[in-house]
């Protein structure tokens, strides 16, 4: 479809709304799909002044009921993909007829009525938790649109991009990076549903993209190292969000898709710092360049990571990376549209990303999180949610989780497990147990049995210990599919 | 990674299809139970499901297997329709 066909589409929508008496003061969950009717209904919304809470397509395993601050959900079908997270049946989509797109629900158990303040005129987003209950960051219409806009100095779309979207449009890097910005430039948008090195292939052969938005573990399995083919020169350059890509898969990124550009951000303050293209490979190999305008950071000490006060050996001389951002959230509510609870995450405009960095010069490398925690597939697991996960499995006293080397879907997980008394555990047995329990992104790549763990002197785990342990376990069997839990 | 045998020189597609059926259930760092693998069954969306990561696993084990390279251009969604679409390919292509 065409830019200049929007307001036939929004006016479709606009009927289809008045059909299910949805204005706007209701506050709408969204669950959208990556595809051409899911974008229009999203931008319908926000153009419409809409309050939305929005949801990612289902995903077995993963926590995903809608809050409790919403009455209904606006579910948009996608092709591929229902909300089940199954195959759809064979549907007839069409863009511009909502019918054929839409479903609304009733939701069980709605919470009281929202902040009359929040009511319109409002976007939140989940901040991805593992396990534990998930809360929501609120940003307002401005500061989502002023974060998009300001984005586009560094990834610099245009007009004339053809612009390859494979990530969901309910987080911020689809969002804020991609979708807003590529909007604001009328640019040439196409969505990739359910996307998957073989759809991803499918795509860039017909649509040839100037620019790719990609996660490290797409990226991954764009790139074969050992038959990379030839450089597919309809690129500008591609924009990674996540972890930081392992040397060897940089440079095989940056010969495919000319350029590589890593961006930071996160679901509170949206785009915080991306690579400049101009910038030379080495820089943009291990930084995410300097803060976008107006945009401050400071390094904080890290705390320790863990009760045995010791802090983080891995990264030496990282500080925790603080933010002040000109377009940035407002604060979280709880799943139920409650203020939240915890310590205010604003503290005079600064916000602690819980992520650890160095600086180089003005440039930013980001090398890690702060709590104990990893970005595995593109979400957050806490290791001490798949510990707890652990302990609570027939046979098992205590486990502990150090992180590995790289894996595909981010840094690998061991887990150390102490059996109760007059059990015995079996790993492989155990290890399949733990996929019943935890989503697969968060299943440890090793479980380890030990009679029992190193403590300190205080009487704690020895992390310390247990880390090196993992080293030692991964040079020696190194995981034998790695990283495909 | 398993240790890699000797690449498997078959035509035969049935033949095929089962030791593709065996990489799935053995090879492959997913849990899915063998009677689940069937010629027709799909192997992304409505079926086994695979992503992103795990198939480019098993494309990696298939190229090693049976001793050959999908090109580029050949990785679309149709060749992965399933086991019989995807022996039939294999068997065009082995050694």
């Amino acid at each position: 479809m065409r830019y200049a066909d929007l307001p036939d589409h929004f006016a479709a929508l606009d009927a289809w709304r008045a059909d299910h008496d949805l204005a706007p003061g209701e506050i709408i969950a969204l669950e959208c799909a990556t595809t051409v009717p899911g974008a229009i209904t999203l931008l319908h919304l926000l153009a419409r002044g809409f309050s939305v809470v929005l949801l990612p397509p289902a995903v077995p395993g993963a926590p995903g009921a809608p809050p409790r601050l919403c009455r209904r959900r606006l579910t948009v079908r996608g092709h591929i993909v229902n909300t089940a997270g199954h195959a759809a049946g064979p549907a007839n989509l069409a863009p511009d007829r909502p019918a054929s797109f839409l479903a609304i629900t009733e939701l069980a158990e709605p919470g009281p009525p929202p902040p009359p303040a929040l009511a319109t005129g409002h976007v939140f987003l989940r901040t991805s938790g593992s396990v534990a209950a998930p809360k929501l960051a609120v940003h307002s219409h401005a500061g989502l649109l002023g974060n998009a806009v300001l984005s586009l100095e560094r990834t610099r779309l245009a007009a004339g991009d053809q612009i390859a979207i494979p990530v969901p449009l309910s987080h911020m890097f689809g969002l804020g990076a991609a979708l807003v910005p590529g909007v604001a430039v009328s640019a040439s948008l196409r969505f990739i549903e359910a996307a998957n090195l073989l759809r991803f292939r499918e795509h860039e052969r017909a649509a040839r993209p100037s620019v790719a938005f990609v996660t490290p573990a797409l990226l991954a399995t764009l790139v074969r190292p050992d038959h990379a083919g030839p450089p597919r020169d309809h690129y500008r350059h591609i924009v990674v969000a996540g972890d930081k890509l392992a040397p060897a898969l940089f440079e095989a990124a940056e010969r495919r898709f000319r350029r590589v550009l890593n961006l930071y951000g996160t679901t509170e303050m949206g785009v915080i710092a991306v690579a400049d293209a101009d910038d030379a490979a080495g820089p943009r190999a291990t930084t995410v360049g300097t803060p976008l305008p107006g945009v401050a950071l400071r390094l904080d000490a890290p705390e320790a990571p863990d009760a045995s006060g010791a802090p983080d050996a891995s990264e030496p001389g990282a500080g925790a990376i603080v933010c002040r951002h000109p377009h940035g959230f407002t604060g979280y509510l709880d799943d139920r549209g409650a203020a939240w609870p915890g310590p205010p995450p604003l503290v005079d405009g600064w916000y602690r990303t819980r992520d650890l960095g160095r600086l180089h010069g003005d440039r930013l490398e980001v090398v890690g999180r702060e709590d104990h925690s990893v970005n595995r597939d593109g979400r957050l697991v806490v290791l001490a949610e798949v510990e707890r996960a652990i302990e609570a499995l027939p046979g098992v006293a205590r486990a502990v989780t150090v992180l590995g080397g790289d894996g595909r879907r981010g840094r690998r997980v061991l887990a150390f497990c102490a059996p109760r008394d007059g059990h015995a555990l079996d790993a492989t047995h155990l290890r399949g147990a733990c996929a019943d329990v935890l989503p697969a992104y968060a299943v440890p790549d090793h479980v380890v049995i030990a009679a029992a763990l190193p403590v300190l002197p205080s009487g704690k785990v020895d992390r310390r210990r247990l880390a090196a342990d993992a080293s030692a376990i991964e040079m020696s069997a190194p995981p034998p599919r790695e990283g495909t839990v | 990674m398993t240790a890699a045998p000797t690449p498997l020189a078959t035509r035969n597609v049935p033949d095929i299809i089962a030791e593709l059926k065996r990489i799935i259930v053995e090879d492959l760092d997913v849990r899915i139970a063998a009677a689940d693998v069937t010629p027709e069954v799909p192997l992304l969306e409505g079926g086994l499901a695979l992503d992103s990561i795990v198939l480019y696993e098993l494309i990696t084990l298939i190229e090693k297997r049976f001793g050959f390279e999908i090109a580029d251009d050949q990785l679309d969604t149709a060749l992965f329709a399933n086991l019989t679409v995807l022996a039939g390919h294999i068997s065009r292509q082995a050694p």
